[in-house]
């Protein structure tokens, strides 16, 4: 117990750290203790020492703080969710991504783009907002097709019908650019993710969908750790698989919708995160959910990060970043610790 | 331990193949995207490069003595051309200015919005032309651009191979060789003299405004945003663009990079321009959004609404209208230095 | 008490088991016997609502069919054959996941005095207190089978239901079980149905037999009344009773050395 304690400690230790760094770097080198005196003038109306021009507090308050913070909770928010759902589904290649969530938003995005759709009231926030209602409506889609076909609501289904879906959204999409070559550089741009646009703005609505959203979820670890024991097991014991089902998938795909429909779609941590953490922590969920949590967020962050600034002035793209850093990272983490438990 | 390690390598190059495969490189906004460089230059033997004054009077309809196009592609003229097609609309500008509008069969989509008088031809798409239909109007020459080559094949080999004479100009990265540009043309098309007296008409502008630059100690620096968020692009050495800046007694803020680029909005404030210029023209107020970004409210250029558009055809087109963009950008960063620049 | 009546089950719109009729009372235990694909397994399931069936089904008067999951979970427990897992909780939280119905009511869902005492209670019982904390991907089958016992009593069941829960332990951890079973079903009216291979080793459980074949009930009752060696050669296709002797008398034989 007091080894988790220590592991527990240290990876909000290194959370904090990866936060301190990525707001420190960038296009201009902010030092720690300058981030302590932007704060103060911005928080406080202190006056902000010489070396810093207002210029450069604008830039550190206004663009790099909220996107790293943004970065932290979208990383945390799909790491959470690959978590899930690969508990749900029992599978270790499930996200909500392959659910539709990503065909869906891109579609919906498509769309607004190509038809140069803005809804009133919210003119920044159309884009997140068709995004994400088109990304949660193909994954609610699919369940409710899955519900149809399967009473039980068979893992086997839900990832089937999932995929079709999905295919086949994308397949629109692409008839989509096809029709409408102008537009497609955006919307290409869009999909390959990326935390640039972020403002202050962005982040309220972002804080107020995915800290309750990880919460809810981790709210169901006990229900998650029976199911991992099988689907009869869980039944036995008393928890309605379908109903669990239905709440769980649903949630992840909010959480994933609402990320995905503010930066587009950025894979690869919904894949690794539950694997990495499982590795470090167990398989106790009521550790495993908020791990996975500070995890990802850690990861996305220090990803953005090195997005912004391996060339810069220009960005690479973050999947990209997320993909090369974290595939050999994920095969050091699996494979050296690899070795099947012998039973006595 | 070893198969650990073959596994990992191999987990990271399947990984990184899918990843070089999924992504797509994006083509820039920009109209000048280069695909060649200025090293063909040599090549081609007619160009002349000092301006001069008379006209040589042997013009003719032919001038078979080219024998590579600017890009270094084998070319063999016709005798007579009558039947011109225009892949770019820099191209069909510089046509207009010799004087041969008439002679053109077709050109690209884009050429309409720079050039009056050719909406009624027929129009072909920069990037997917469509062969069959180019070969059927016969064409005597067909001038392109390095537009056309972005999709990494040449869409026009087939032309080629019916014989049809094909000029590759790519895109100049200077002032110098857009003047080559505009000569190769009028070589060409048997106008050598007309020619030479539009680049020598280019030069004298310049160098007034040169003769105004030289003499500018406190140089601004200035950004000029060829492409607005969420995407901004620049450009550093290496561009038109960027000597112009630097003609008119500016520092580009990009000096240190190459070519065409793009900019996280971070580096772009971080720079702390005291100008910005954008030529941005498919939103409707592009010097308006500048000014109302989040973020960019300390930076010098917006503190003092030192924003301001820069007519797009003019200085996204390499050809000679180029001069134009110049003299408005001068009057921009500096007013009062180039106040007396008539026109 | 435990009602069927007419009860049909199956898979994909086809039954497997047809016109199943039995009762079992409070503190009566019985073992289903037959031989493979003869629907034993299918109509566990069909009790423990695991899969539909028709027909009347009853526990307590009340229809299983109309029954809210949670409510069935309060009184049945099944117990399957896990042989083997590979995600490392304790023995304890595992156990502990038995009690889910009774701790999901509060708030944090956090177990409480009485939920920790018969856990402890369940662990002592099947000797498992010593490896409390040791993670379950570790243990031997023997060991593994104990946790999934003390996790299917801590349920609190009064009717456990196990679908031939000793195919792959060995001998000793064999009788154990089903010693403790026996144990468990005199108490307070509880009432096991325990599917098996094995005839000798139902005996040891209860001598409440129930003989299946293609889906229907050939025969129930107790084994003095119910086995003769046509019966059972009609069921197995196999003369068991010659078997059995045979293989008592070589027993005999090892008991005299």
């Amino acid at each position: 117990m007091k080894k988790l304690q220590l592991k527990i400690g240290i990876t909000v230790l290194i959370c904090v750290m990866v936060l301190m760094v990525a707001v420190g770097f960038g296009t201009v080198r902010i030092e720690p203790a300058n981030i302590f005196a932007i704060f103060g003038h911005k928080l406080f109306a202190l006056e902000l020492p010489s070396e810093i021009s207002d210029n450069i507090a604008s830039i550190f308050w206004t663009m790099r703080l909220p996107r790293a913070i943004a970065a932290f909770l979208v990383g945390a928010a799909l790491a959470v969710t690959g978590t899930v759902m690969q508990s749900v589904l029992r599978n270790p290649l499930a996200s909500s991504y392959t659910l539709g969530v990503s065909s869906g938003a891109s579609l919906g995005v498509a769309l607004m783009v190509v038809f140069g759709i803005s809804l009133p009231f919210i003119g920044n926030f159309s884009l997140p907002m068709i995004g994400f209602v088109f990304g949660l409506g193909t994954v609610l889609l699919a369940m409710a097709m899955a519900m149809q076909l399967d009473k039980n609501l068979e893992n086997q289904t839900i990832i089937l019908i999932g995929m079709v879906l999905s295919l086949f959204v994308s397949s629109m999409l692409t008839i989509l650019i096809v029709l409408s070559k102008e537009h497609m550089e955006q919307i290409i741009f869009w999909q390959m993710g990326s935390f640039s646009a972020i403002k202050w703005s962005h982040v309220q609505v972002l804080l107020m969908i995915i800290i309750p959203g990880i919460l809810f979820l981790m709210y169901f670890a006990q229900e998650m750790d029976i199911m991992t024991f099988g689907e009869e097991q869980a039944i036995s014991v008393g928890i309605d698989m379908r109903r669990m089902k239905i709440i769980l998938i649903t949630a992840s795909a909010l959480l994933t919708g609402t990320a995905v429909a503010f930066v587009g779609i950025i894979g690869f941590i919904d894949l690794i995160a539950p694997h990495v953490v499982r590795k470090i922590y167990g398989a106790s969920h009521r550790i495993v959910v908020p791990m996975s949590a500070l995890f990802g967020g850690a990861f996305m962050t220090l990803a953005d990060m090195v997005s912004r600034t391996i060339i810069s002035p220009s960005e690479l793209p973050i999947g990209a970043v997320t993909t090369l850093i974290g595939a050999p990272f994920f095969a050091y983490v699996y494979f050296s610790k690899r070795g099947v438990k012998r039973h006595a | 331990m070893k198969r650990n390690l073959k596994q990992y390598v191999a987990v990271l190059l399947i990984l990184m193949f899918a990843f070089t495969a999924c992504t797509s490189p994006s083509t820039s906004p920009s109209t000048t995207e280069q695909t060649e460089t200025t090293a063909n230059t040599e090549a081609s033997t007619n160009t002349q490069e000092q301006p001069s004054a008379q006209d040589t009077e042997e013009a003719t309809e032919s001038d078979e003595t080219t024998d590579t196009d600017r890009a270094g592609n084998p070319i063999t003229l016709p005798d007579n051309i009558e039947r011109v097609i225009s892949f770019a609309p820099s191209m069909t500008q510089v046509i207009e200015e010799l004087g041969f509008l008439d002679k053109l069969v077709a050109v690209d989509t884009q050429s309409p919005k720079y050039v009056d008088g050719v909406d009624g031809l027929p129009q072909f798409n920069m990037m997917t032309p469509d062969i069959e239909a180019l070969a059927a109007l016969e064409p005597d020459v067909m001038f392109v651009s390095g537009m056309s080559l972005a999709k990494g094949d040449n869409p026009f080999e087939q032309l080629v191979e019916l014989g049809i004479c094909v000029i590759m100009i790519p895109s100049s990265t200077s002032i110098e060789g857009v003047k080559e540009d505009n000569q190769f043309i009028a070589d060409v098309m048997g106008a050598s003299a007309k020619g030479q007296e539009i680049n020598q008409k280019m030069q004298e502008r310049i160098d007034a405004i040169a003769a105004i630059g030289t003499t500018i100690e406190d140089k601004k620096t200035v950004m000029f945003e060829i492409a607005a968020l969420p995407n901004i692009y620049s450009f550093g050495q290496e561009t038109f663009l960027h000597e112009m800046i630097e003609l008119i007694g500016a520092n580009n803020a990009f000096a240190d990079e190459e070519s065409w680029i793009s900019v996280s909005e971070e580096a772009a404030v971080a720079k702390n321009p005291d100008v910005i210029l954008t030529n941005v023209s498919y939103i409707e107020d592009s010097v308006g959004e500048i000014l109302a970004r989040t973020g960019w409210e300390n930076v010098k250029a917006v503190q003092e609404k030192n924003v301001y558009y820069i007519d797009n055809g003019k200085s996204s087109l390499s050809n000679h209208h180029i001069v134009e963009a110049l003299e408005e950008m001068a009057k921009a960063v500096y007013p009062d230095e180039y106040s007396a620049l008539s026109e | 008490m435990l009602k069927l009546e007419n009860v049909s089950a199956g898979y994909n719109g086809t039954d497997v088991i047809h016109d199943i009729s039995f009762r079992l009372s409070e503190g009566e235990s019985l073992c289903i016997l037959g031989p493979n694909s003869c629907g034993k397994t299918t109509l566990l399931r069909a009790i423990a609502k695991l899969i539909e069936s028709n027909g009347v089904l009853e526990l307590d008067g009340q229809s299983v069919h109309a029954m809210r999951r949670k409510d069935i979970a309060k009184r049945v427990a099944v117990m399957s054959q896990i042989s083997r897992v590979n995600f490392p909780y304790s023995v304890y939280d595992t156990i502990m996941m038995g009690r889910y119905q009774h701790i999901k009511k509060s708030m944090f869902k956090t177990p409480g005095e009485k939920d920790i005492a018969l856990v402890e209670a369940c662990m002592k019982e099947v000797e498992l207190t010593s490896i409390r904390d040791q993670m379950i991907d570790c243990l031997s089958g023997g060991q593994l089978q104990r946790v999934f016992l003390a996790h299917t009593l801590v349920q609190e069941p009064r009717l456990i239901l196990l679908d031939e829960p000793t195919n792959h332990l060995d001998m000793k951890h064999q009788v154990s079980l089903v010693k403790y079973l026996k144990k468990w079903s005199k108490i307070d009216g509880h009432q096991v149905i325990g599917v098996f291979h094995d005839i000798n080793l139902a005996m040891q459980l209860s001598d409440n037999l129930m003989f299946m074949k293609e889906g229907r009930i050939k025969g129930i009752g107790h084994s003095d009344d119910l086995i003769t060696t046509d019966f059972l050669k009609d069921i197995y296709d196999v003369d068991i009773v010659d078997y059995m002797i045979q293989s008592y008398k070589r027993w005999e034989k090892f008991s005299g050395k």
